[in-house]
């Protein structure tokens, strides 16, 4: 484990192993995980397709379903207050609700499908607000609240008098307003804490602040005429605005941590470079901190502080960044590092060959013994096939998982 | 770089698509996806045609390949216009590769059909007599060239990796022969490593068979590294056109220097 | 591919039930002349309307035929009216679908236009109306009802078509410059027959009952020839004292489309199987 002072790490997983069930087959995603993660700390998570980067963000939060994945060990430890420490994968379902969205929000990679289509987007920021309202810790925003749970889907339309108003409604409804169940990706669960007793609409003080609320969170991610956007639907913005609609609800209930999954992949490249930039405003200002999975090396390498390379569902390298770039020491990294584009390109312009990783991404189901990269590996000698290495603790901070064979030495005496 | 015949010309080139409103389908505004845009393709060329998503590139794309009529302008291959051009003969001039390769196999056809049914158009045009086996060994021949197994024939597109159905696009595409090859964001959804392996192949093929390529994409590192040059398009116009270099050291429109300020740079490694 | 099918295919409690019936049904059809005891159409006017006994296994009607004999024979004609009617509708269906969906603009605005005319039609008033005109017959009934019930699958294909056309594998086929009727078939229509597979069993079963309504109005089937329908229309004079020249051709038809049924809903989930497993 790295050192550092535990009043820091603001979440541990410690030992996470998941396994997918395909029918009869047991298919493992992450196998033995172990992450710290600092308060203020912009961690990266670098992987290829099939590493389990994408598992990895979504057991966080537990949003594997039941059927199809299954915690086998390990714990996620989040620090929520400064002496208490909570087992993500342990506490009650309920609790867990408190968390989701409130503590630790996630951003998705697409953010065309990420929004409900038919509801206006200030209906879903006010939803994401009103979930998590009563046991706010923002006192500032809250404070003469004695508030119950509330119905969100409550349009907060300025009249023309300046007054609120309220679409029409069977009287049915406005009696009993439907449970609120929280949205989560895989659909809608019963079971949240959530008061039914309160059958009135919004007051107009309440409703006002909420709307100033969503006003400012949507400024802060530098969307333009803010109101214009509470009143589109989500097929009316580009995908930038998307994204940082979806940003805006990430924090809109001041989270601890934010796991962006994959954020900027859909987007533009100078769409990703102002996203990227945003997120960066905004944890420093908000002091966030933040997990950033991609598979796009120079994204994480100008944006983040920490990189962990995984590798079918083991940590490969664990560095800072500066670390991993200069000076990577295992060969995965090293691989991926040489087969990017345009770092030597020719004066001519006669295309170069790139120095190619051999091989595929293993298939899951059935990986090689020993060092799941050594099929791949240039460097490999018979100890790698044997038995898989342990994660090493090299120089300060800098862990790898690697046999450390004479070939392997010999590369890195040349490039230093 | 070869001789200097051009391969490919385009002249004003342009493809609107109507915007129909009104209860009659009145023909309203038209939306400018590609809005007069001339440049030319030399042989043995790699040319790379970078944008964002509207710019008109993939629209560009469908329109060289035949798969989209142009509303005006004219495309010229090889000194003759396209539109003159049987549907026939165009695929064993011009041929083109996908950006998906989840959806550019199809999902019910084997490998051996897949590819073999453009081998036998090829040889069919070339005037050969085939039969059977000899459509075989040519797919057998293709698969090999870029890098697959020759068993694979009786396989079916779901049992391989996105990479692996990319060469399999590949080897398709390889079966007319063509002169030119449009790429179309061919290594966007693929790994990292994937990507080094195909963007090497796509080299190695230009250099055995004397291709050109067209290759569509907003990668700035795939451009920097593999193309001759670049044509930057911005709202289905061309901002900006040069060698890979010149473009790079010294853009001169504000697009240009926007993308290439976007792209991020590559973490100055030790590993050379 | 096809082992992959056969295999969910087998799991399928309901699509083996169905297939199984349908088996049964078919053997009966092919050995009818070596199951059924009695000759089709021998009478025993001493021994007419009898009920159920060990001679007479279902009864006999009113002309003294068995009537155990008369539904074995009448299956081979429900069959073949299932099988040739939805043959009829499917070679129409697809080809039009196909041809609607491909090529689009002006081709697809008419064959849809005709296919919402005919959708507007009552179909069983359109097939009494030809049948009429024409001499009822085995032969006429299935053909009238395969021209009548193609345009519902020629939808369903169009539909699917607009959706598939646009993928890359078909670009790619065009580009290779393959012939319109080559990508038509070879390429399109592994992809969009799915829906039809399942739309065409189904089928079978209503071609099946409306055959047998015709003959039971007397335009299908022509009497001494048995069909289930025309054992029914004698049944109704008698029904108080011979149920059984009701009850049994109507198991038999309800089996038998249940059967098809059956098979047809799990043919779904064969080829589009859940998640919850």
């Amino acid at each position: 484990m790295n050192e550092g002072c535990i009043m820091d790490n603001i979440l541990e997983i410690k030992n996470l192993s998941v396994e997918y069930r395909k029918g009869s087959k047991i298919i493992p995603a992450l196998r033995n995980i172990s992450i710290s993660l600092k308060k203020k700390e912009i961690l990266g998570i670098v992987g290829e397709s099939g590493c389990g980067k994408s598992t990895l963000a979504q057991s966080i939060l537990r949003l594997i379903p039941e059927r199809e994945g299954k915690i086998t060990s390990g714990s996620i430890l989040f620090r929520e207050a400064p002496t208490t420490v909570t087992d993500l994968l342990k506490v009650e379902y309920d609790n867990l609700l408190l968390v989701r969205g409130k503590r630790i929000s996630m951003i998705f990679q697409d953010p065309f499908n990420s929004l409900n289509p038919v509801f206006k987007i200030g209906d879903q920021l006010i939803e994401a607000i009103s979930i998590h309202e009563k046991d706010s810790d923002n006192p500032a925003e809250y404070k003469n609240e004695a508030s119950t749970g509330l119905p969100p889907n409550v349009l907060l339309r300025k009249t023309k008098h300046g007054g609120l108003s309220h679409p029409w409604y069977p009287s049915f409804l406005r009696r009993n307003p439907p449970k609120l169940y929280p949205p989560t990706p895989y659909g809608l669960r019963k079971g949240y804490p959530h008061s039914s007793t309160d059958s009135l609409p919004w007051s107009s003080a309440k409703a006002d602040r909420i709307r100033t609320r969503i006003l400012s969170l949507l400024a802060k991610v530098q969307l333009q005429k803010p109101e214009l956007i509470m009143d589109s639907y989500p097929h009316q913005l580009s995908g930038g605005m998307l994204q940082r609609v979806m940003i805006a609800m990430a924090l809109s209930c001041s989270p601890d941590i934010l796991v962006a999954d994959e954020p900027t992949t859909a987007l533009d490249v100078t769409i990703q470079k102002e996203i990227l930039e945003l997120l960066k405003k905004l944890q420093e200002e908000l002091e966030l901190t933040i997990i950033l999975i991609s598979h796009n090396l120079s994204i994480i390498s100008r944006f983040c502080s920490r990189v962990i390379i995984l590798y079918a569902g083991t940590i490969m390298e664990d560095a800072c960044s500066e670390d991993i770039f200069k000076k990577p020491l295992n060969p995965y990294t090293v691989g991926l590092l040489e087969s990017l584009p345009g770092r030597n390109y020719s004066r001519n312009a006669v295309p170069v060959r790139l120095k190619a990783i051999s091989g595929q991404v293993p298939d899951m189901a059935s990986l090689p013994a020993g060092c799941k990269f050594s099929p791949r590996c240039p460097y490999m000698a018979l100890a790698c096939t044997a038995e898989e290495p342990e994660l090493l603790v090299l120089e300060k901070n800098h862990l790898s998982r690697c046999y450390f064979t004479d070939e392997f030495k010999r590369k890195l005496a040349c490039d230093n | 770089m070869n001789s200097n015949e051009n391969l490919l010309a385009t002249i004003n080139l342009k493809k609107y698509f109507p915007i129909e409103s009104g209860f009659f389908k009145q023909a309203g505004d038209f939306i400018r996806a590609v809005d007069d845009i001339s440049f030319t393709i030399n042989k043995g060329e790699i040319v790379g045609l970078v944008g964002e998503s509207g710019s008109g590139k993939t629209t560009t794309g469908k329109m060289i390949t035949g798969l989209l009529k142009p509303t005006s302008g004219k495309i010229m291959f090889e000194n003759i216009n396209i539109l003159n051009i049987k549907r026939k003969e165009l695929g064993l001039k011009v041929q083109i590769i996908f950006q998906n390769p989840l959806s550019s196999l199809n999902p019910k056809l084997s490998i051996g059909t897949i590819i073999g049914e453009a081998v036998r158009l090829r040889m069919k045009a070339d005037k050969q007599l085939f039969g059977k086996t000899e459509v075989l060994a040519q797919t057998e021949e293709l698969l090999e060239t870029v890098g697959l197994s020759r068993n694979i024939t009786g396989d079916y597109p779901h049992q391989f990796s996105g990479g692996q159905r990319q060469r399999i696009g590949i080897a398709r595409a390889l079966a007319m022969k063509p002169q030119l090859i449009i790429a179309d964001e061919p290594v966007s959804s693929l790994d990292i490593s994937i990507q080094a392996q195909i963007l090497n192949l796509l080299s190695d093929l230009k250099d055995i068979y004397g291709l050109s390529y067209l290759l569509i994409t907003h990668d700035l590192n795939i451009v920097k590294h593999i193309c001759n040059r670049i044509i930057v398009m911005y709202n289905g116009k061309i901002v900006e056109e040069g060698l890979t270099a010149s473009v790079y050291n010294a853009p001169a429109h504000p697009y240009t220097k926007k993308l290439l300020a976007s792209a991020p740079e590559l973490p100055k490694c030790s590993v050379p | 591919m096809w082992k992959i099918l056969f295999k969910r295919f087998l799991k399928n409690k309901l699509a083996i039930t169905g297939a199984a019936i349908i088996m049964f049904l078919l053997i009966i059809a092919v050995f009818a002349p070596l199951i059924a005891p009695y000759d089709l159409a021998r009478q025993e006017i001493s021994h007419r309307l009898e009920a159920p006994s060990a001679r007479h296994l279902l009864g006999t009607d009113e002309l003294g035929r068995d009537v155990f004999s008369r539904i074995i024979f009448g299956t081979r004609i429900s069959l073949m009216v299932g099988f040739v009617a939805t043959g009829i509708s499917l070679l129409i269906g697809v080809t039009l679908g196909l041809v609607s969906g491909f090529f689009g603009n002006r081709t697809d605005a008419i064959i849809m236009r005709i296919v919402d005319i005919f959708l507007c039609i009552p179909t069983f008033f359109l097939i009494l109306m030809v049948i009429a005109f024409l001499k009822p017959s085995i032969w006429n009934v299935m053909i009238v009802i395969g021209l009548t019930s193609w345009p519902g699958l020629t939808r369903m294909i169009r539909g699917e078509c607009l959706s598939i056309k646009e993928r890359e594998y078909i670009q790619a086929a065009k580009v290779l410059g393959m012939s319109n009727l080559r990508i038509m078939f070879v390429h399109l229509l592994p992809n969009v027959i799915v829906p039809v597979i399942v739309s065409a069993t189904l089928g079978i079963g209503g071609a099946i009952l409306t055959e047998s309504a015709l003959s039971f109005l007397g335009l299908g089937v022509q009497p001494p020839s048995p069909s289930w329908g025309n054992i029914l229309t004698s049944g109704k004079d008698y029904i108080n004292i011979a149920w059984w020249l009701s009850v049994y051709p109507g198991l038999a038809i309800l089996i038998t489309v249940l059967a098809y049924n059956l098979l047809g809903e799990s043919l779904r989930d064969v080829f589009d199987p859940r998640m919850n497993e």
